[in-house]
């Protein structure tokens, strides 16, 4: 496993550039828009976690091609709208929704419910197979973890104490 | 005549028998005992001599059905067979030879000695194997004996064991033949010579051997399909769920399966023997063609992966099961996320001062913090870079495609520029020895505040 505290500095540090960079000037986005800032920032938070990342993982990757094409709205958010490259998001994995174990004790209909649902949020997490889809899940869940640990930190020390 | 030839064959002597004419058929429930295997109590429910008992009139027919039903034991009653020194018919009574007589006559018939002997064996182990409440490793005999003592062993008392039977004529072990031998030969030729002349008889014996065949086929159903799963599984996998019996064995898999199997019902939980890909097993009583093993291999990994889920969400240890535990991370995921939107909101109304984040960063980049240090003192605009550094800046930073959204070159710069004064390199990893070193640094410089509220540390702020 990626050792937290590589993690946590190296996005820590990728953050505070960006966000600086946004404090100084104005970011530009692709369409020309200005974004508010607090949209900025938070798509700077996925960015620098992305990177920090780098491309070990499918959720990362996503998230910097979603960058990449500029929906910056959507960059954090939604992950339905973007046309992907990789397997059709369009329609999501279908086959994999539908493929449910055999030996589920539970309705299958809930958990297929629950399992889209994640797949939507978890960035990239469309088109893989549910097993992957949870190693990604565990994955981002402790990246985001360690982002809301360092932005914690950070808005802290500059509030007033 | 047929009488006496049927007498013959059962070992006994006609001349032994006189009163036999006299006996009638019984009713065949009252007078079975099917716990009468002892000799004593054989003895015992040997009832009293022919004549004595008006209601035995039909010599052949009792002696018939006694040979059936010994028969029938021998095709496996095991409550009858449970420590019998000697197998006796069930139906104590019909048999009416007189006791002694009885008892002699069938122990004059080596044949019978012999099956009795081995028959007690079977008994008595059967009888140890059942009492000691066995379920486990003998697994290498069982399913190749299935088949063959699915004849034999068929009890549902032994069954429901699972493996006392089996147990049974493992232990007994060179006799197994003998008694498959007897089991496969012996018994057809007796029946079919002994209750072929007399099927109207069969309804007598019925009542004692009606169990026996019923056991028998349950048994060999069990011990056929069990056979059958256990040649199957040349490469099975090993899986968590049990769809079969929890204490059959499969073959083969003595001593990782008994701990698989004990383990098996707990999905979310049991630890994993170290597994190989590549080659799996099924448990015993699991289908094995290669969708269903495909299906295994996934079903683990999915619980393996559920497993490490766990630890990360916190609050979900107590929660088991797939689709709680799938509701909580998913709202686990959502609510960070949330805090994330919330965390740079409220970044976005505090965080304002340029050269403040740009001094928290790490003493990595403190080379290139280093090429600001000039314009350190510079207040309000920043004066545009030279070009090289920002060249270097950007060869030096990995993450081309987060520039070209966020920053043009030069308000890299500014954010380099007015970060300065960091060259001392942070303590670490630590953020807060980072931002304690940024804080101490930028309290000598100007910032320029795009938005300031009164609020901050007037400390950062002060010309």
């Amino acid at each position: 496993m990626t050792n937290p505290g590589g993690l946590r500095s190296s996005f820590a540090r990728i953050f505070l550039r960006s966000l600086s960079r946004i404090n100084s000037g104005r970011v530009s986005s692709s369409r020309g828009r200005t974004l508010p800032k607090h949209r900025s920032i938070s798509i700077a938070a996925y960015a620098s976690m992305a990177s920090a990342v780098g491309t070990r993982r499918a959720w990362s990757r996503e998230v910097l091609r979603r960058i990449r094409r500029g929906g910056a709205r959507r960059a954090s958010r939604r992950t339905s709208e973007f046309p992907v490259g990789r397997k059709g998001r369009k329609e999501p994995g279908n086959g994999k929704k539908l493929k449910k174990e055999a030996g589920d004790g539970n309705e299958g209909s809930s958990i297929q419910g629950m399992r889209k649902k994640l797949r939507r949020l978890v960035p990239g997490g469309e088109g893989m197979e549910f097993h992957r889809l949870l190693a990604e899940t565990a994955h981002y869940i402790k990246c985001l973890k360690t982002q809301v640990g360092v932005m914690r930190s950070i808005a802290d020390y500059y509030t007033p104490v | 005549m047929e009488n006496n030839f049927i007498l013959a064959a059962a070992g006994i002597q006609p001349q032994s028998m006189p009163d036999m004419q006299s006996w009638q058929c019984p009713p065949p429930d009252p007078m079975f005992h099917p716990n009468g295997w002892d000799s004593p109590a054989f003895n015992a429910t040997v009832p009293s001599p022919p004549g004595s008992d008006p209601r035995y009139v039909c010599n052949d027919s009792a002696l018939i059905r006694e040979l059936v039903g010994k028969l029938g034991v021998f095709g496996g009653d095991p409550e009858e067979i449970a420590g019998s020194s000697c197998y006796s018919t069930p139906l104590g009574s019909p048999p009416n030879f007189g006791p002694k007589t009885n008892l002699a006559e069938f122990a004059a018939d080596p044949g019978f000695v012999e099956r009795a002997a081995k028959f007690s064996c079977f008994g008595s182990r059967s009888f140890n194997g059942r009492s000691g409440g066995v379920e486990f490793p003998r697994g290498q005999f069982a399913a190749a004996r299935d088949v063959k003592l699915g004849r034999v062993s068929s009890s549902p008392s032994l069954n429901g064991l699972g493996v006392g039977p089996r147990l049974g004529i493992i232990e007994v072990g060179g006799s197994l033949r003998p008694l498959e031998r007897i089991d496969s030969m012996e018994l057809p030729e007796e029946e079919s010579s002994v209750i072929e002349p007399v099927p109207s008889l069969e309804t007598g014996t019925r009542g004692s051997g009606e169990s026996n065949p019923r056991k028998r086929k349950g048994a060999a159903n069990r011990g056929k399909a069990n056979a059958a799963k256990g040649t199957g599984n040349s490469s099975a996998k090993r899986c968590k769920s049990d769809e079969g019996e929890d204490g059959m064995k499969k073959e083969g898999n003595v001593v990782d399966e008994e701990a698989g199997e004990k383990k098996n019902k707990d999905e979310g939980k049991q630890p994993e023997p170290p597994k190989d890909y590549i080659h799996v097993r099924a448990r015993r009583g699991q289908a094995t063609d290669s969708h269903s093993l495909a299906e295994r291999v996934r079903r683990e990994k999915i619980s393996e992966r559920m497993k490490l889920l766990q630890d990360l969400v916190p609050g979900c240890n107590k929660v088991t099961g797939k689709a709680l535990m799938l509701d909580e991370i998913i709202n686990y995921v959502q609510s960070l996320q949330r805090q994330v939107e919330f965390l740079s909101m409220k970044l976005a109304s505090v965080n304002t001062s340029l050269d403040l984040a740009d001094s928290l960063m790490s003493k990595d980049h403190r080379h290139h913090h280093q090429m600001y240090t000039p314009p350190q003192m510079y207040e309000g605009e920043a004066p545009p870079p030279p070009p090289s550094s920002s060249n270097d800046l950007h060869r030096l930073n990995p993450h081309r495609q987060l520039d070209s959204h966020f920053a043009p070159p030069s308000d890299l710069q500014y954010g380099g520029g007015g970060g300065v004064g960091y060259s001392g390199g942070g303590g670490g990893d630590d953020l807060h020895t980072i931002v304690q070193m940024g804080l101490g640094q930028s309290s000598l410089q100007h910032t320029t505040t795009t938005t300031t509220s009164s609020s901050f540390d007037p400390q950062l702020f002060h010309y």
